[in-house]
């Protein structure tokens, strides 16, 4: 961007304080816009800058009155003036080697009598030097302080000669510039020389500026799509029959009735029932219906807290029962892209578990096999469901009803069954209209996938289960296709094959080709191009 | 200079690679001014009747095949005929010569049904079936849990 005469240049100094002093920033307006610079007289580096002590800010300041009431302005040629900062203008003045800085505020030299007042109507200043007519060393030395800076501070310019400070007022300064430290004092001379913008400039508004980061990439997948088998899941291994606390019967209903004639009948014994329990009925933990076979293993008499009842009943062999409910083989209808996700759909019913939706393309061309894991003590079951190789899919469900014995067991039963009813009340619709896919670009396409999705089952858990349909089953939402007559010969079929068009038939469009060997004008060849694009009858 | 015109019919689409064309008549013309052999017109001495029913034309002289996109009466027996190129049957051998990616196909071997088509309609109403597993729960038993051994 380049300044002109009329540009509005204002500068600001921004002093960020560090752990070893203070970093210096510039900026650069130009008509009130930042922007940044490069230019070889004026070289924006932060510099870290020391602060100064109190006392040495003392010594800078009494050094400067010192060295302004003793030797005043000498004469010379070189007047450097730079742009107002805050409204102050900084004027210097320099001698055949001999330099001197005069503080300026609004036009008016500045005397200070002390350097609060001095200090604080200034907002930044820069100590100027001409190097370039120096014949004895240019004694200027600068202190700053946060205090004094008000967070502005000075710059520094790429300065070409060393040693073209000698001692100020007998304190030795030396150069300080970027890279270079000094021997007693701690600021940093600031130059600025020249006034003006060059025309080169680095717009500092792009947010990924510099950028550059772009880089090739990709292509180096393993393409390992092989998958690993997922098996249903074996049984548990601890079984809490094998705690010896819990005693699992099966018994027969005949079996129950002498048991529970026993139980309310004058030949229990009370005396001899175990203290553990406050009730005989608590040594009855459940009674349940199973929807499972449970497995043999051997018969025992019925002890009620250590009383022999003299009831003999089968005991539970396994905690576990698994189901198998078999294999369905799930078809293509058209083999096609209809027969899969979104435009076919699936759920499975799950007894004592619900309806759930499938996935189509976890089982369109597999074998579906489901199998149930039943806890027969506490009426748990799970369903697991195998596509092809791999176990994709697990439901868990409530499969056992409960036979109350107790008071307490009756509240249950009964609450349990009229959550049931609220959640089969309140879960008949979900869901709602599906957003309309874009996979087809036609209207009228794909018209099933706008269709509202309905709950076809809430929970049938416990005896709601038993009471349902025992036996899973899938169900499928096809589409139905409209297809003209001769279909393929008006619109064809999708392809993505690369072939030679003299082996193409029938109607064709292309999806990119690059004409070569065509003796036609670039008109002609853009169209033959434009034509292949939009169908032709090869 | 005049040059020879073969004035046709055209049967196929005008898609179409190969043309099943019929010649009515052969004809001498010329080019007519500031007219391209893109979009040629030509002026020639002819009866309106005779070329009434052309659609198509081939100049040998421009080694090329039109659609007669126009038949204008200048005067008394002299007729402009207009015509744009024919490109797909003017260059049907380098067209098939050429390798491309297909986008659509009429025949089986060369397009794919997984693909998804844009194209298609379905009806609103759409079709429900049930699939049942060949097993399920068969039997209910009894459970009896009791405390201790």
């Amino acid at each position: 961007m380049a300044v002109t005469d009329s540009s509005i240049v204002d500068i600001k100094y921004e002093a960020v304080e560090t752990s070893i002093g203070y970093m210096i920033f510039p900026h650069v307006y130009v008509n009130n816009t930042e922007r940044s610079f490069t230019n070889t007289s004026i070289i924006a580096k932060p510099i870290a800058v020391q602060c100064a002590t109190q006392a040495r800010y003392t010594q800078l300041e009494g050094s400067l009155r010192q060295y302004h009431s003793v030797a005043g302005d000498p004469p010379g040629s070189v007047t450097i003036t730079f742009p107002s900062i805050r409204g102050l203008e900084i004027r210097a003045t320099s001698a055949t080697g001999t330099y001197v800085t005069s503080w300026y505020y609004n036009n008016t030299r500045i005397m200070y009598d002390s350097h609060n007042s001095a200090w604080d109507g200034i907002t930044g200043f820069c100590i100027i030097t001409d190097v370039n007519n120096v014949s004895t060393p240019c004694l200027i030395s600068g202190y700053l302080t946060a205090a004094t800076a008000h967070g502005e501070a000075v710059i520094v310019t790429d300065y070409p000669a060393a040693n073209k400070f000698g001692t100020f007022l007998g304190q030795n300064t030396g150069y300080y510039g970027p890279g270079v430290s000094g021997t007693v004092a701690e600021a940093v001379v600031a130059l600025i020389l020249g006034q003006s913008i060059p025309a080169a400039d680095v717009d500092s508004e792009d947010p990924y500026d510099p950028g550059g980061n772009t880089e090739p990439g990709g292509g180096d997948g393993d393409l390992d799509d092989s998958t690993d088998p997922i098996d249903f899941p074996v049984d548990p291994i601890i079984s809490a029959v094998d705690t010896g606390f819990i005693t699992l019967f099966n018994p027969t209903l005949s079996q129950l009735n002498n048991l529970a004639n026993y139980m309310w009948g004058s030949l229990f014994d009370l005396e001899n029932f175990k203290k553990l329990f406050a009730n005989p009925m608590d040594a009855i933990l459940g009674l349940s219906v199973v929807p499972v076979a449970v497995p043999n293993g051997g018969t025992s008499n019925v002890k009620v807290g250590n009383i022999d009842t003299g009831v003999s009943m089968n005991k539970a062999g396994s905690q576990y029962v698994n189901v198998d409910c078999g294999t369905l083989n799930i078809k293509e209808y058209w083999g096609a892209y209809l027969d899969y996700s979104p435009y076919t759909k699936a759920e499975i019913f799950l007894p004592f578990i619900g309806t759930h939706p499938l996935d189509i393309d976890d089982i369109m061309k597999k074998a579906v096999h489901v199998k149930y894991k039943v806890d027969i003590l506490s009426g748990a079951c799970i369903a697991n469901i195998k596509c092809g190789d791999a176990v994709l899919y697990s439901y868990a469900g409530q499969c056992a009803a409960t036979i109350p014995v107790t008071g307490r067991d009756w509240t249950n039963v009964v609450g349990s069954a009229l959550s049931i009813v609220g959640n089969v009340a309140g879960a008949a619709v979900t869901g709602g209209m599906l957003a309309p896919m874009a996979a087809a670009n036609v209207a009228q396409a794909a018209t099933n996938m706008s269709k509202p999705n309905i709950q076809k089952s809430g929970s049938v858990a416990g005896m709601a289960g038993i009471m349902g349909i025992q036996k899973p089953y899938i169900m499928l939402t096809r589409p139905r296709q409209a297809v003209p007559k001769k279909q393929n010969h008006y619109t064809g079929y999708p392809s993505f094959i690369t072939t030679q068009l003299s082996k193409c038939s029938g109607y064709t469009e292309i999806e990119a080709v690059h004409l070569e060997g065509v003796p036609g004008t670039t008109e002609e060849l853009a169209e033959i191009e434009r034509l292949l694009q939009s169908g032709v009858i090869f | 200079m005049a040059f020879d015109i073969d004035i046709q019919r055209n049967n196929s689409e005008r898609e179409a690679l190969d043309k099943d064309v019929d010649t009515i008549t052969t004809i001498s013309g010329v080019l007519k001014s500031d007219t391209s052999i893109i979009d040629p017109v030509i002026v020639t001495e002819v009866d309106l009747v005779d070329i009434r029913k052309a659609n198509y034309m081939y100049i040998s002289r421009f080694a090329r095949r039109y659609f007669i996109t126009g038949i204008t009466s200048v005067k008394n027996g002299l007729v402009e005929i207009s015509g744009h190129v024919d490109v797909l049957s003017t260059y049907k051998e380098q067209i098939r010569d050429n390798t491309a990616i297909i986008k659509r196909q009429e025949k089986k071997a060369f397009y794919n049904l997984y693909l998804n088509d844009g194209v298609f309609k379905v009806y609103q109403n759409s079709t429900v079936l049930a699939r049942a597993f060949p097993s399920g729960f068969t039997t209910q038993e009894l459970v009896l849990a009791v405390a201790g051994k």
